[in-house]
């Protein structure tokens, strides 16, 4: 089985998915599909770029600075969920084996160019944030045997913690992005188009 | 022949499918890269008037156009409605030049890479009344649409589209260190980007009053910073269905949305047009067919939009 097919089977929750996923030589597949995964992201997020009058240099720093984002989340969500089972069920999962249900979860993100659609992406992004949580549903499922409710459970669990840290540390991560980027914030289009409106009327 | 078209009727759907989507993620460049590129805001100087030479009356009225327009000119019916709504307001001075789906004001058939193809479906859909040609200028110009109502996008379409107007407005002897009512009335997906105009005309002197004509849009601040909203709404027309059901600011369930906070108010008035539809025969600006009172459709709008003018 390839990425082609891993993604593929990976979209539909299909077991064998996951079992490709933890055998040897799935860590490839999974690296293919989180860069796929991020250049698609960075496409439909390059509207936010054009925003910020970005140039292409701070544009491929930004899509090396998601990639990083990304695989930090990844371990962080993975190590919430891992936590709920161990600590709520009872249970004593591999973590590297949570990693690589996580990793899967981020196969819709593959679609996540069509963000940039106006009015839609903003609909279509919860949609791929929805199928990645029921991947990673299915995937406990399928290796650990949990219930849909319990790996829902967990799994929100594990969301609710990934977010109260985001909140917290979010804020470094913006600032690393900006940083990459090579700015000190981003460009408020609303707050910049009455600024600049406001000036030509008072001229 | 027909064995092989409705063999084929799957790849054709899935083809126009793929050319709306690659529409759909294209739309926003255009406001996006007027955006990045070192955009000029400065306006052009106007000169004062005298007194004598402004109509105790006069305000301006911008039409903005359906999402049927391509921008070269509006439809003759829509011409009949406007100078309707002269007879009626004499001292309206009214714009029609403004294309509501460009932030430049360019025209489908203007300076861009498919105006080819945009012409080529203008012209074949005066020629033949078919909806297959209807449809590409309808599809680019909704998605101007989702675009004026995207919260990532709409901040720039807006303001591009309100310097659009108020350039016309200025053009037109506009002065705006007078303080003359501005009148934005929007057809259809006209009435969407009439709204978003609105959010920065509203910091001109000028009271600025949006009337919608079958107007489809979302909950926008527009709907809070213009003077009043007005909409026309026929009771045959299903288009308009469609901002209350895709807009989730336009939901009961949103109780701090624009648009319901605006109701609240009282900033927003729906005016029930009779058994109108949204376009076609029958629509707002038909006249060949009456109401009950033998008042053509066409009548009854410029009534209703003029008596909204007068009774400021």
């Amino acid at each position: 089985m390839g990425t082609w097919e891993l993604i593929k089977s990976g979209l539909e929750l299909r077991p064998e998915t996951f079992e490709q996923a933890t055998a040897p030589g799935g860590l490839k597949h999974l690296a293919l599909l989180l860069t796929i995964a991020v250049i698609s992201k960075s496409l439909g997020e390059v509207g936010v770029l054009y925003i910020n009058r970005a140039t292409r240099l701070q544009y491929l720093r930004g899509v090396v600075g998601s990639l990083a984002a990304l695989i930090f989340a990844a371990l962080v969500w993975s190590g919430c969920i891992w936590l709920s089972c161990r600590f709520a069920l009872g249970m004593n999962p591999d973590y590297a084996v949570v990693i690589a249900i996580v990793a899967v979860s981020y196969t819709p993100l593959i679609f996540s160019f069509l963000d940039i659609i106006p009015h839609l992406g903003l609909l279509l992004f919860k949609i791929w944030s929805i199928w990645g949580l029921l991947i990673t549903v299915a995937g406990l499922h399928h290796l650990y045997g949990l219930s849909p409710l319990q790996g829902l459970a967990c799994s929100g669990v594990g969301w609710v913690i990934f977010y109260s840290l985001n909140t917290f540390f979010g804020g470094a991560a913006e600032k690393v992005k900006l940083r990459l980027l090579g700015r000190d914030q981003w460009v408020n289009p609303k707050e910049a188009a009455v600024a600049l409106l406001e000036k030509e009327l008072t001229r | 022949m027909m064995d092989w078209l409705l063999s084929n009727l799957g790849y054709a759907f899935t083809l126009m499918a793929l050319i709306v989507a690659a529409i759909a993620i294209v739309a926003p460049f255009e406001s996006l890269k007027w955006w990045s590129a070192d955009m000029e805001l400065t306006l052009p100087d106007v000169p004062e008037r005298k007194a004598g030479e402004i109509p105790k009356d006069e305000c301006f009225v911008v039409y903005l156009t359906g999402i049927g327009g391509s921008g070269d000119s509006l439809a003759r019916r829509e011409f009949g409605f406007l100078e309707r709504l002269k007879e009626r307001a004499p001292d309206a001075v009214i714009i029609h030049d403004v294309f509501p789906f460009s932030v430049t004001n360019n025209p489908l058939t203007g300076d861009r890479p498919l105006a080819w193809f945009f012409g080529a479906m203008h012209r074949a859909r005066l020629k033949a009344k078919s909806i297959f040609f209807e449809f590409w200028i309808g599809a680019r110009n909704v998605c101007q649409v989702a675009v004026c109502s995207d919260p990532r996008y709409g901040p720039i379409y807006n303001l591009g589209i309100a310097k659009e107007v108020y350039r016309a407005l200025l053009s037109h002897g506009y002065d705006p260190r007078r303080a003359s009512p501005v009148y934005l009335i929007g057809y259809s997906g006209g009435g969407q980007v009439a709204l978003g105009a609105a959010c920065y005309l509203t910091r001109l002197r000028s009271p600025v009053t949006v009337i919608t004509v079958g107007g489809v849009f979302s909950s926008i601040p527009g709907l809070l910073l213009a003077d009043h909203v007005h909409c026309l709404v026929g009771s045959k027309d299903r288009t308009v269905k469609l901002g209350p059901l895709m807009f989730p600011g336009r939901w009961p369930l949103a109780p701090r949305s624009a648009w319901n906070k605006a109701r609240r108010r009282g900033k927003v008035s729906i005016v029930d047009m009779g058994p109108m539809i949204h376009s076609g025969r029958g629509d707002y600006f038909t006249r060949s067919v009456t109401l009950e009172d033998g008042t053509t459709y066409a009548d009854h709008t410029a009534d209703v939009v003029a008596g909204i003018i007068k009774a400021k």
